[in-house]
């Protein structure tokens, strides 16, 4: 017969173990929360670099066939007007131009494995800036979270292998300074984890109804149908720009003709 | 700005980003598909209502006399002064130049659509202010009466460019796959004579659909 001898817990260490346990549960969600978060922009970002690249382009181009009948109008009516108005359609021809060919559009195609996602959660829960004890600590977490998120949209698992293994082999991943600390320690990354899980329901509220989300949601729902709603959308642009071009040439032409 | 926010702008999409950039365009494409969608809309309840066999059609003994008349000189499709419409419109007197012309049927396999094109090919007939009659023969054409040669040419090119600007859906017969087809065109033959202006419309055709001249040469001779 065995005697173990178990020391009683004090209160405090209770009341730690409790938040503890509280606290771990917390972070799960919270890395689910930002899984979930991070997969909806990844695939946002994806696809608005597909609609950019399809149908943004031809916009463009519709907007400098545009901005070159506007040209010719203010050369041959010569009013205040015209010209005014052949700036503006200038103006928008160039925002149009940079749009189409900006860093959106090198987005692919997102597709996120199981061990990527798994990666990710796990960054997410240990990394997280919400678990940060101070300042310094925060400043770390948050330089890597925002690293980890741009590996995650692009895919690179061996990048969230690094972030985590630099995480863990930080002296600032393990710390303790007594109970009365840890217990105060705690208590408030529950407070920064409950707070920071209400932001991410109001981001993903923000995210799903943005433009785009709305265009991908079309999309979606067009795809059911057998439909490709970013080509049908790139074909009556491409009409738009065949008449404004048309348009273009028929006036020159005429410009020319006439002395 | 604070270290949180720095976080969440490297984490916002970049349509939220830049409202003044990619943002622009996509707000752009939302406009005009939501545009379409409520046009479409729009044109099946118009096109429902004018059907061949909407409900809201009356029969032949509820119509007035003015009623019937008006039936038999319309296209029963695109509410066109029908062939019948131009054959008493010849009896007051000949035009000095015809034209006919044909919608090019390649892109819609099977007819699919086949209404709707016709009816926005009669709507760009109007827009151009063309004097238009269409003959729901087997050949479906679309005939004209003008003033000069030169006016009907300019005025069914403008009709042609409209038309060109509007979209269409049709679906495989077999696979059920919808397209979205534009730049719908259609030929046309000018003349001195309907019967000029047909071979002239064939030869643009590169010789197809010969029935039709026989079909011509019936009527007139």
């Amino acid at each position: 017969m065995t005697t173990e001898i178990a020391r009683r817990l004090s209160p405090e260490e209770e009341e730690l173990a409790k938040k503890r346990a509280e606290l771990d549960l917390l972070q799960g969600q919270l890395a689910d929360r930002e899984l979930y978060l991070a997969n909806l922009r990844a695939e946002l970002a994806s696809f608005e670099g597909s609609y950019l690249r399809q149908v943004g382009v031809l916009y463009a181009e519709l907007d400098e066939w545009n901005a070159k009948l506007a040209e010719l109008a203010a050369v041959a009516n010569g009013s205040e007007e015209a010209r005014s108005a052949a700036t503006q359609a200038r103006a928008q021809a160039a925002e149009s131009r940079a749009a189409s060919q900006g860093e959106v559009t090198k987005h692919k195609e997102f597709i996120a494995s199981p061990e990527l996602k798994s990666l990710y959660r796990e960054v997410a829960k240990r990394v997280h800036p919400d678990l940060a004890t101070d300042e310094e600590d925060r400043r770390q977490r948050e330089r890597l979270m925002t690293e980890a998120n741009r590996a995650y949209e692009n895919g690179d698992a061996e990048r969230l292998k690094a972030i985590l293994h630099e995480y863990e082999s930080s002296p600032d991943s393990v710390r303790g300074t007594g109970i009365a600390a840890d217990l105060i320690r705690v208590l408030r990354q529950l407070k920064q984890v409950s707070s920071r899980l209400a932001q991410i329901e109001d981001e993903i509220t923000s995210v799903v109804g943005s433009d785009i989300a709305k265009l991908k949601a079309k999309a979606e729902r067009a795809a059911t149908e057998g439909r490709d709603l970013l080509a049908e959308m790139a074909a009556t642009v491409q009409s738009r720009v065949n008449v404004a071009r048309r348009q273009y040439e028929s006036e020159a032409a005429r410009k020319q003709t006439t002395p | 700005m604070s270290t949180d926010s720095n976080n969440a702008v490297v984490r916002a999409l970049p349509s939220q980003l830049s409202p003044t950039h990619s943002g622009a365009l996509v707000r752009r494409g939302l406009r005009d598909i939501e545009a379409t969608e409520q046009s479409e809309n729009k044109s099946t309840d118009q096109l429902a209502r004018k059907s061949v066999s909407g409900i809201q059609r009356k029969r032949i003994s509820e119509i007035t006399e003015e009623e019937k008349y008006e039936e038999l000189l319309t296209s029963y499709i695109t509410r066109l002064p029908s062939f019948r419409a131009f054959l008493e419109k010849e009896q007051d007197g000949p035009a000095t130049a015809y034209a006919v012309s044909t919608l090019d049927w390649e892109l819609f396999p099977g007819g699919s659509q086949k209404e709707a094109v016709a009816i926005a090919k009669a709507e760009a007939l109007r827009a151009a202010g063309l004097e238009a009659y269409h003959d729901q023969t087997p050949f479906d054409m679309f005939l004209y009466r003008g003033g000069s040669q030169e006016d009907l040419r300019a005025k069914l090119e403008r009709a042609r460019e409209i038309l060109r600007t509007r979209t269409f859906e049709t679906s495989e017969r077999k696979t059920g796959v919808k397209r979205t087809v534009t730049e719908v065109g259609f030929t046309f033959g000018i003349g001195r004579s309907l019967t000029e202006a047909d071979a002239a419309d064939l030869r643009n055709q590169g010789g197809r659909n010969e029935g039709r001249a026989a079909h011509f040469l019936m009527l007139y001779r």
